[in-house]
């Protein structure tokens, strides 16, 4: 029933018709169009929130807007794969931020129900070229559902592109969960073989409370349908939210850094027909048959330190590009919020280390579009797509090039951020 | 209570000796395989034990008719085992952590050199080591950082004060550090330790003057803990340094250089890679066989599983390698559950099984400095022996006799029998957890460096008078640039390294780094902590070094965190790369520094405990604390003044006036205000940063850098007029309150003021790419391209007040240099060469080929 309210919201994007409803004409633009060749100068017109054609040459209608972009270049907005955007607001102020709920079992949380529509995070992001992002909660052992939302619009309904997306899950490290309460105790003293004993015991522990929970919500699901129309028994939300995962309808991200422990995710979700997205992946490179062999995603963050002293200095630098030459699917993402606008940045560094400029821009636009099954509506500049387009003076992975306008849903946004209202203030006093 | 045992003593001193203290029987011990450790091994030679010391020892000794014969045929005979560090006869450590301390045993005081460990023994407790062939122990209390004196057991007697054979034997430190409680870091567990010192001398100074000449003096205070380290000064007992990080030797030694003390090591896990320091410095070392001692688990990191097993590893080859490299050791339990295992690992490991029995019992006793008394079976030593079935520290080894100051014990006739008691609970087939190999190597060192060579044909980007250079030269030479422009004259034959298409930049200074430090950056414990010394705790091996030059990085400023609103003292790194000792990573040029702390953090606004508010807990209480503390500083320096002047007055012939406290903490704050330490300033909030402007023009101080400074655009005037540098974030924001206004415009807008701005990382992963930080500021604020460079260059080299040396492509200046594949603020940019002081410190071909068998993921 949620689900059907949801995908009608998805479906018709909350925007106020009048803007949509005029006609966009970007003018002589570099094109970068994503999924298909770069298309020196060119024209894209925008008609009710949808590009309707990309052309060298294609003409501008009657009483359209026209943004003259001659020596720009026009990129579709890009998607950070991974973010607590909308979730956040300053880190450090409890009331402030919902990303993490109480306890560790909570599917049940659902990303769009708390996303701050009015947050200054996300134009600062949007100022960028970030025009979608995936909302995450985080934390626990099962941390929520997650939306795809489009950054700009003024309730949590406007912002929603799609929902759920995935139940999000942190692969059980075996470690002692962080409690803050604990962080200036004394800490108790083990051994080595003590800690790893321990690791070992928590890991297992934990998968088999994740297991019985996926077994739990299919014998819920079946339940539930079994009893249609008549009394079954009271609603359970944690194991409704699960039972689309278990099915291996909606994918469960698992956030998963060491090569063991992403092996171990994709042994767990294979053997359980999970649709599985890791998260994280910074051992990934050393894994790269299992996800190839099971077609796991993976979303993955590139400023990352290596995990082990032994490791090469650039693991994380060099992770998509190694992904990307066995054939793993992967989005590059932020993994942050305020951060977020960052994200063609981590592309570059992808790319320096060893990753085509082609391909880079895909892990921030197609890629993850396709990962969240989106593709048909965003991720590249093609007809019947959503305009989610921004104009850039150059290269938009260069730190030097400025991004001049933004468009979302086929309506301009405004580019002024918190940031840029405080140096107008300031930059003379 | 330690009082009171000495009281009792005295009164026992007057009655009849108790019976373990009647004569034992002569003993003669025949035809067994005799190791004496001291000389050759006699098959089958006599061993006479008369009134607690070895009579004689040989082939040819004559059994004495009042002798008690014991056959030792088939047996073989050695000197009693001396566990020279460890834990005999003390109860076992109350467990921690768990349910919050609510059940939690009250522990001993942490910082009590007075502490007698005397007090603790438990006579029967300790008697149980001689099943394993222990007949003496120097008994150390396991926790605390001062955990007080030890006490030299011989394992004979019913008390522990008929037991005690030095007393006190040691004064100890473990360098290790306390929780909720100064000192809180490594750091602050040298600096504790310095004052401590510093005070015992002044005390013990001040104490003997009164006694020479009472008349007028106040009378002095007594303190116990101060008279503990008397008998440390005075050079009657040792202070042993409980050593097992690398570094934590070379603090031991620094402690015996500064103070003139006589300093042993314990632990020494990593000893090995020190041996010539060791063998140099002919200091004692107590070698543990606690190869994997029970550490922290905490949620806090512990996630490189393959450095903790090398670690382990490299601990049970330490024996080995040390003896292989000609260092005498003991060979110590370190308290482990299980000593003789652990040595048969050490044995596993290579260390030759004679020279295994040597560390235990004659190599013990020469560290210990017991060897005329012990250790050895020769004439005149103790009567400590053990006859053994199997050969000693083997798995088939059994202790059948242990005679200790001539007295016999059996195991077995000893309830539980003769097996070994400490071997029941944890066997298992040794070398059944041999560690994994790790996957990969470490970062390669440097090769030796050119005395001169050439970079040709890079652009070169100098951030110097020069500007940009296309396709130039720069000339190397010691070290330094000795020729840079687009034409300069080589000598012929000169090395070159050929950086055509490639881009050179002056190498990359990071202004706020904490990089390299050996535990915590946060001496937290107190509101002002000037006396902690970053310097003390460089770790050279940290391999964040290693990543932060293959980002270009050639200095850091390494800080003390900021939970105080007077830190530590900071130290200035050179990032020479595969240099042995921290010291060599040190830049000695740089002034001192220290770092102040504004704001959230010092008020601990998002770090508080419940029921444990530190002072201050606001911004006011900052400003307050900071004036507090100069004005004991001005104190201090007037109260010296003064004494100088009593010096002076009282001639070479007039009594000495007793010298003030040496207040290392002040000391640092005299040194600001003498302007001989940069203050660096944490801060975010623009009312904070004009407090501090003027509190320090108030009292007398300048600020050096305002570090973060995310507010600094508000009051830019106030920063340049104050002429303090800014080091900030290119554009980190929304993690706290007070960095709620942060702005990336920050910089440039700073910098149109005529502040010399840096953009610095505060962070291992962002330090690598510091570059990009820099493009972010033509981005944000049109900062012109030569401008950006000089905020990751010069600028931070001003701030720390080594541009002389470095920061520019200059002539006369060091050849640190970071040589990049394309533009540095380019997508594609990406270090391929990092010098400093011309050595090639990283090389990304040699990095690559380096890896080896590395798995796909890094190279390409």
């Amino acid at each position: 029933m949620k689900r059907a309210v949801l995908a009608l919201l998805a479906a018709a994007a909350v925007l106020p018709a009048s803007a949509q409803e005029r006609t966009l004409v970007i003018r002589d633009a570099r094109i970068v169009r994503v999924d298909g060749p770069v298309i020196e100068k060119g024209t894209v017109v925008v008609t009710g929130g949808r590009i309707t054609a990309v052309d060298a040459g294609a003409s501008v209608p009657p009483g359209a807007a026209v943004i003259e972009a001659a020596g720009k270049t026009l990129y579709p907005g890009l998607i950070d794969g991974l973010t607590t955007l909308g979730l956040t607001e300053i880190g450090s102020v409890a009331g402030s931020v919902d990303t993490t709920e109480v306890g560790d079992i909570n599917p049940q949380a659902k990303a769009w129900v708390a996303v701050h529509p009015h947050s200054e995070l996300l134009p600062v992001a949007r100022a960028n070229g970030i025009t979608a992002a995936l909302a995450a909660p985080a934390g626990g052992l099962l941390s929520g559902q997650s939306a795809l939302i489009r950054l700009a619009g003024d309730t949590p309904e406007a912002l929603v592109v799609k929902a759920p997306v995935a139940v999000h899950a942190l692969y059980p490290t075996g470690r002692p969960p962080f409690d803050f309460a604990r962080i200036f105790d004394e800490p108790e003293l083990k051994t080595f073989e003590e800690r790893q004993k321990d690791k070992r015991k928590n890991q297992e522990k934990d998968l088999q409370r994740l297991a019985n929970l996926l077994e739990e919500a299919k014998a819920y699901a079946s339940g539930v349908a079994a009893a249609a129309g008549g009394s079954g028994s009271a609603p359970d939300a944690v194991l409704e939210a699960l039972a689309p995962v278990a099915r291996g309808e909606v994918p469960l991200v698992f956030r998963a850094d060491d090569e063991d422990d992403i092996k171990g995710a994709v042994k767990f979700a294979g053997e359980r027909g999970l649709k599985l997205v890791i998260a994280g992946g910074l051992g990934a490179s050393r894994c790269t048959k299992e996800l190839k062999e099971r077609d796991v995603a993976v979303l993955l963050n590139v400023d990352r330190l290596p995990a082990r002293e032994t490791d090469p200095y650039d693991t994380a630098y060099a992770n998509p590009a190694a992904l990307q030459q066995a054939g793993v699917r992967f989005a590059i993402v932020s993994d942050d919020a305020s951060q977020s606008r960052n994200l063609p940045y981590e592309a570059a560094m992808a790319r320096a280390f060893g990753l085509s400029a082609d391909a880079a821009l895909r892990a921030i636009t197609l890629s993850p579009a396709e990962i969240f099954g989106v593709a048909d509506r965003l991720g590249s500049i093609t007809v019947g797509k959503s305009a989610n387009l921004f104009l850039a003076t150059g290269d938009i992975m260069d730190h030097r090039t400025q991004v001049t306008d933004v468009i979302v849903d086929g309506v301009p946004q405004s580019i002024e951020t918190r940031h840029t209202r405080l140096y107008q203030q300031f930059k003379d006093r | 209570m330690a009082k009171l045992r000495f009281v009792l003593c005295a009164l026992l001193l007057g009655r009849a000796l108790p019976a373990a203290a009647e004569k034992a029987p002569v003993y003669a011990l025949t035809g067994g395989r005799v190791v004496t450790v001291s000389g050759a091994v006699q098959e089958g030679a006599t061993v006479v034990l008369r009134d607690g010391v070895v009579e004689a020892v040989g082939t040819g000794v004559k059994v004495p008719a009042d002798a008690r014969v014991i056959d030792a045929k088939g047996l073989t005979v050695t000197p009693g085992l001396i566990d020279g560090f460890g834990g005999i006869g003390l109860p076992s450590p109350a467990p921690r952590g768990g349910t919050g301390g609510a059940a939690a045993t009250p522990r001993d005081n942490p910082l009590a050199p007075q502490t007698l460990v005397i007090d603790k023994i438990r006579p029967a407790d300790a008697l149980k080591a001689r099943d394993n062939g222990f007949t003496t122990a120097l008994v150390v209390p396991r926790e605390g950082v001062l955990p007080g004196r030890s006490v030299l057991l011989s394992l004979a007697g019913e008390t522990a004060d008929q037991m005690a054979w030095r007393q006190p034997a040691a004064l100890h430190v473990h360098m290790s550090t306390l929780t909720r409680q100064y000192p809180g870091s490594l750091m602050g567990t040298v600096a504790y330790v310095r004052q401590a010192l510093y005070d015992a001398k002044r005390y013990a100074e001040v104490r003997t003057a009164y006694e020479k000449s009472p008349v007028g003096k106040k009378r002095p205070a007594y303190d116990a803990g101060l008279e503990a380290w008397g008998d440390v000064l005075a050079g009657r007992i040792p202070l042993i340094v409980t050593a097992n990080q690398e570094n934590d030797v070379r603090r031991a030694l620094a402690f015996a250089d500064e103070f003139k003390v006589k300093v042993m090591v314990a632990g020494g896990l990593k000893a090995a890679r020190v041996a010539d320091l060791v063998k140099t410095r002919k200091l004692p070392l107590l070698l543990s066989v606690n190869f994997d001692p029970p550490r922290p688990a905490t949620f806090f990191g512990g996630g490189d599983e393959d450095k903790d097993r090398r670690e382990i590893e490299e601990a049970e080859r330490a024996p080995a390698e040390l003896h292989k490299a000609g260092v005498p050791f003991a060979l110590v339990s370190g308290h482990a559950p299980n000593a003789l295992a652990g040595v048969r690992k050490a044995i596993e490991r290579g260390l030759p099984r004679e020279a295994a029995l040597r560390a235990l019992t004659l190599g013990a006793a020469e560290a210990l400095g017991i060897a005329d008394r012990t250790g050895s079976l020769d004439a005149g030593k103790a009567a400590n022996v053990v006859l053994w079935s199997g050969d000693p520290l083997t798995k088939d080894a059994k202790v059948k006799m242990v005679f200790v100051d001539g007295r016999l014990y059996e195991p077995d006739a000893a309830p539980g029998g003769g097996r070994l008691d400490e071997e029941k609970k944890a066997d298992k087939p040794e070398g059944a957890d041999t560690p994994a190999p790790a996957r990969a190597s470490l970062p390669p060192t440097p090769p030796a460096r050119d005395a001169s060579f050439a970079i040709m044909g890079a652009t070169i980007l100098t951030a110097g008078p020069q500007g940009t250079i296309e396709k130039g030269t720069i000339l190397v030479k010691d070290g330094k640039i000795a020729a840079i422009g687009d034409k300069v004259e080589l000598p012929s034959g000169l090395p070159v390294v050929n950086a055509t298409g490639q881009f050179a930049m002056p190498g990359i200074i990071d202004a706020h780094s904490h990089t390299a430090v050996e535990g915590n950056v946060n001496e937290c414990t107190d509101n002002v902590t000037a006396e902690v010394r970053v310097a003390d705790v460089i770790d050279q091996h940290d391999v964040n070094v290693y990543r932060e030059i293959a980002g270009g990085v050639t200095a850091v400023n390494v800080l003390h965190g900021s939970c105080n609103a007077i830190g530590g003292q900071n130290a200035v790194l050179k990032m020479r790369w595969g240099q042995p000792s921290p010291a060599d990573m040190v830049m000695k040029e740089a002034p001192r520094g220290i770092k102040f702390a504004l704001g959230e953090n010092p008020k601990r606004a998002n770090f508080n405990l419940p029921g444990q508010r530190r002072y201050p807990g606001t911004r006011m209480g900052v400003e307050a604390l900071i004036r507090k503390s100069f004005e004991e500083a001005k104190a201090y320096k007037a109260e010296w003044a003064a004494h100088e002047q009593k010096v002076k007055a009282a001639g070479a012939k007039g009594e000495k006036p007793a010298p003030p406290r040496t207040d290392l903490r002040l000391q640092a704050l005299v040194d600001i205000l003498d302007g001989k330490v940069l203050v660096h300033a944490h801060c975010y909030r623009s009312d904070e940063i004009l407090m501090l402007i003027k509190v320090a023009e108030d009292e007398g101080f300048r600020i050096r850098t305002f570090q973060h400074v995310l507010e600094g655009y508000k009051v830019a005037r106030e920063i340049a007029k104050h002429g303090a540098g800014a080091s900030t974030f290119s554009d980190w924001w929304a993690y706290k309150m007070e960095a709620h206004d942060a702005i990336p415009y920050n910089a440039a807008v700073m910098a149109s003021k005529g502040v010399s701005v840096s953009l610095n990382s505060d962070s291992d992963e962002l330090a690598r790419r510091l570059y990009w930080e820099a493009a972010k500021t033509v981005k944000y604020g049109g900062v012109s391209e030569a401008d950006a460079i000089k905020m990751i260059t010069a600028n931070p080299a001003w701030q720390l007040g080594i541009d002389k040396y470095t920061g520019t492509l200059e002539v006369g200046k060091d050849a640190d240099i970071a040589i990049f594949g394309a533009h540095p603020f380019s997508p594609d940019a990406r270090v391929e060469m990092t010098l400093v002081e011309g050595q090639v410190v990283f090389d990304r071909e040699r990095d690559v080929a380096a890896r080896g068998a590395a798995p796909a993921g890094g190279a390409q």
